[in-house]
């Protein structure tokens, strides 16, 4: 496994170096001009030509990529326009909350696709069969945000029973923070929950027409040993890889959930900072999101190896 | 003067946007104020304001929307305009304008300390003074700064402005710029450092999340009532919608005008009026078909003002032709009827003109009041014999234009009201000195100077005539005036809105 971890560092430095030409470019494509934000709306052309000149942005692109390259390998990621702070210190800020939300959700998510992903391969009569559906269908068909408004609305203005706005991070009070994290991490993790779910099913139903299965059966084995024992840990391998990709999207910042449970965690950073064209602020997150999803995969591909013994890395 | 206003789609973005920035001027609403009822105030306490955008506390001496939640609690003036726009002492004790018009003496109060417990002298006015000319702090009013010749400090309570000209507009200045302390100017950008002379002290801030302030114990007036304020910015409309609701934000700035409607008749809450914002339409007088003024009138004529106040901003706002609040002197309400909706006349204008047909884009800056306003535009320019097509640009996009006066032959910007019109004709950029319209006649060149110089009872006629030209040559013409508001909840009390729009919370408590 350690031989796999090394032969796979050479791939990720090629795909963090290419991510870092397009997390330099793309904010330069899009139109706008940091300096016109900063500069403010009322700024004359001169204005603004002086705060481009002093931040930088009239060197050559080649010679802005280098710099900040360069800054990164001395640990400087650059500081922000809008805020003139290091880019490490806001994102660190932003972290904690991002951070607890995508592991919440992900624990929510894990324990509710493992229900239903097991009830789902399991045989169940039709009519048991049709409610799980039924289900599942509809979480999955509900959007996220829609999931967020519609508990907003229920536990946070009819109800008042849990916060719908803000954040208290578990460092500086666990209890409050957990019932800021209830609602958003719910709504997060519902739809995901059911994809895993699905598949998850699908599998198990799968797994349940092999030799092994049969044989097991014929030794007289009972219907949760067969399950538990030899059909789900058979089943997981296309589970995990899609878990450990969800969580790498939750990791990278949960943009509309964090919005509208006015959250300050990286997907909102990360809309600020596109919005202002705050390029180096951009450019970090987009990194950090990258080698997030590169770690992901790898980490998943670690366990499924783990918990699949008929999967070899080494191999 | 607010120039840009974050609406619902910036937000959504960005957006938000980040915003925009927003003065606004002399309105009869300005000042307005929160439930002043009978209750005794109340010590102590947290108030939690919602803001839309994210403080930005390099522009402290600019006029900036982003800042309107938080910034008369820790910074104060030397003076500021009541709502009549008269000129009341805040930091400074007196005043008095040479009779010539070409200087001012100005005495200062001698008991003002910073929040660090400085004293302030004339000289920490006579810093901020010259830090408006600094391009970094964006101040809008630069302008009038490098009108002065000099400012001499005469002692430590006094000091002497010169001007080049007579600066009638002197106290929007002064009712604009932040007194900031020179010694720590430097921390002012990141926030690591922010000393004002307010009721309130800066305490800390988390960019993007939270700013808290707490009572300033080095407070040089009455002491405020508040402990502390907190500022969360929340960018998404219905997170700042839900946030009142739920009752984590007692006073929300920066709500959308369809949002604030739910708020109207629920007793629960209440609602504010503050200066607003323009929705103007220009064109490029230099270019066919637009540089004939026939082409121009139709247009204005052709233009369903009251559709537009009514499918757009839900009957919260009203047309209008001029870029003066309603209430200033020398504001002409007959104007507002200068155009009123006459599609047939405005294509009858067009055929004859030859201008029938003629295509061209509509350049519109990306906020979602604009970007509705501009399909309505679209649509009743077609019925007229036009062929426009809708072009929306991101705002940071459309505002870099702007600045270079190059928005197209036809473009929708979004404006502040701002301070009084002889301000605003050097300020706004549809009506300054270089214009995206490239309009710039002698007439209009004359009629703008004679207001820019306009003192005591010559600045209605001047405003007035001025309004009346610029009417006729249609060249930029505000469709609707939208006013700003502000939502809160009755048990918020002493709660103020500066002319400017600004969240004055000096004498606020949270009563029962």
């Amino acid at each position: 496994m350690i031989r796999y971890i090394f032969r796979r560092i050479p791939s990720f430095v090629i795909v963090v170096a290419l991510a870092s030409i397009v997390a330099f470019l793309l904010p330069r494509l899009a139109p706008g001009d940091p300096a016109v934000q900063m500069a403010g709306p009322d700024a004359t052309t001169e204005q603004v030509d002086a705060i481009r000149h002093a931040a930088g942005l009239d060197l050559p692109l080649v010679t802005q990529y280098l710099n900040w390259v360069g800054g990164i390998f001395h640990g400087d990621l650059g500081t922000s326009f809008s805020y003139h702070r290091p880019v490490s210190e806001l994102i660190a800020a932003s972290m904690e909350s991002s951070f607890e939300l995508a592991i919440f959700a992900a624990i929510i998510m894990v324990v509710l696709a493992l229900v239903l992903g097991v009830l789902g391969g399991t045989q169940l009569r039709k009519t048991s069969r049709t409610v799980l559906d039924v289900i599942n269908t509809a979480m999955i068909a509900m959007p996220a945000f829609l999931v967020g408004l519609i508990l907003i609305v229920v536990f946070g203005i009819v109800l008042r029973v849990l916060p719908i706005s803000g954040q208290v991070n578990l460092s500086e009070n666990f209890a409050e923070g957990i019932k800021y994290l209830i609602l958003p991490a719910i709504a997060l993790a519902l739809g995901q929950a059911a994809v895993i779910a699905r598949l998850l099913q699908t599998s198990m139903l799968t797994t349940r027409g092999e030799e092994f299965v049969d044989l097991a059966t014929a030794k007289g084995a009972s219907p949760a040993r067969i399950t538990f024992r030899h059909v789900l840990p058979a089943s997981l391998n296309t589970a995990i890889v899609a878990l450990g990709l969800r969580i790498g999207e939750l990791l990278g910042g949960a943009i509309v959930i964090e919005a509208i449970f006015s959250r300050s965690g990286l997907g909102q950073l990360a809309v600020q900072a596109v919005n202002s064209r705050d390029y180096f602020l951009v450019q970090a997150l987009v990194i950090g999101a990258v080698m997030i999803a590169v770690l992901s995969q790898l980490t998943s591909e670690l366990v499924t190896a783990a918990v699949d013994p008929r999967v070899r890395l080494d191999g | 003067m607010k120039l840009l206003h974050s609406k619902r789609s910036a937000a959504a973005v960005a957006a938000v946007v980040v915003a925009g920035l927003m003065l606004a001027g002399c309105t009869p609403s300005g000042h307005a104020s929160s439930a002043s009822g009978s209750s005794a105030p109340v010590r102590g306490g947290t108030l939690t304001v919602g803001s839309g955008n994210d403080a930005v506390p390099g522009f402290v001496l600019a006029g900036n929307q982003s800042n309107w939640s938080w910034e008369r609690s820790v910074f104060q003036t030397l003076a500021s305009l009541d709502a009549k726009g008269v000129p009341r002492p805040v930091l400074a004790k007196s005043w008095k304008v040479a009779a010539n018009g070409l200087s001012i003496d100005v005495k200062l109060r001698d008991d003002v300390t910073f929040s660090t417990g400085r004293k302030m002298t004339a000289d920490d006015v006579k810093a901020s003074f010259l830090d408006t000319l600094n391009p970094a702090f964006g101040s809008q009013l630069a302008f009038i700064a490098k009108q002065f010749t000099a400012i001499t400090v005469q002692s430590p309570t006094e000091l002497t402005i010169d001007f080049a000209a007579p600066l009638p507009n002197i106290f929007d200045f002064f009712e604009l710029t932040s007194i900031i302390d020179p010694t720590t100017v430097s921390g002012l950008a990141n926030g690591s450092k922010v000393i004002g002379t307010g009721p309130y002290a800066w305490q800390s801030w988390t960019p993007g999340s939270s700013l808290t302030l707490v009572r300033n114990a080095n407070y040089w007036g009455p002491k405020p009532y508040l402990d502390k304020i907190t500022v969360v910015t929340i960018s998404d409309p219905t997170a700042l919608v839900n946030a009142v609701r739920s009752g984590r934000v007692q006073y929300a700035i920066g709500m959308a005008g369809i949002d604030v409607a739910g708020f109207q008749k629920d007793p629960q809450y209440s609602v504010v009026q503050t200066t607003g914002s323009l929705y103007p339409l220009g064109v490029d007088t230099t270019a066919a078909p637009f540089d004939k003024l026939a082409v121009r009138q139709a247009v204005q004529y052709a233009i369903d003002r009251k559709r537009i106040v009514s499918q757009v901003f839900g009957g919260l706002a009203q047309p209008t032709t001029q870029f003066w609040s309603p209430g200033t002197p020398g504001y002409d309400t007959a104007l507002n009827d200068a155009y009123a909706y006459n599609p047939a006349k405005a294509k009858k204008m067009i055929a004859d003109a030859g201008a029938t047909g003629a295509s061209f884009t509509i350049n519109v800056i990306g906020f979602g009041s604009n970007i509705s306003a501009a399909q309505i535009v679209q649509n009743n320019l077609k019925a007229v014999g036009l062929n426009p097509t809708v072009n929306v640009l991101p705002a940071l996009t459309f505002i870099g234009q702007q600045a270079g006066a190059k928005l197209g032959p036809m473009f929708m910007p979004l404006h502040g009201l701002g301070f009084g019109p002889a301000t605003l004709v050097n300020l706004v950029p549809s009506l300054r000195p270089g214009n995206p319209s490239h309009f710039a006649t002698p007439e209009y060149v004359s009629l703008r100077d004679v207001l820019a110089k306009a003192q005591g009872s010559a600045v209605a006629p001047a405003t007035k005539a001025l309004g009346t030209y610029i009417t006729q040559q249609a060249f930029n013409l505000p469709l609707v005036y939208a006013p700003g508001y502000v939502v809160t909840i009755p048990a918020l009390r002493g709660a103020k809105t500066t002319a400017l729009s600004y969240a004055d919370f000096s004498s606020a408590y949270l009563g029962k």
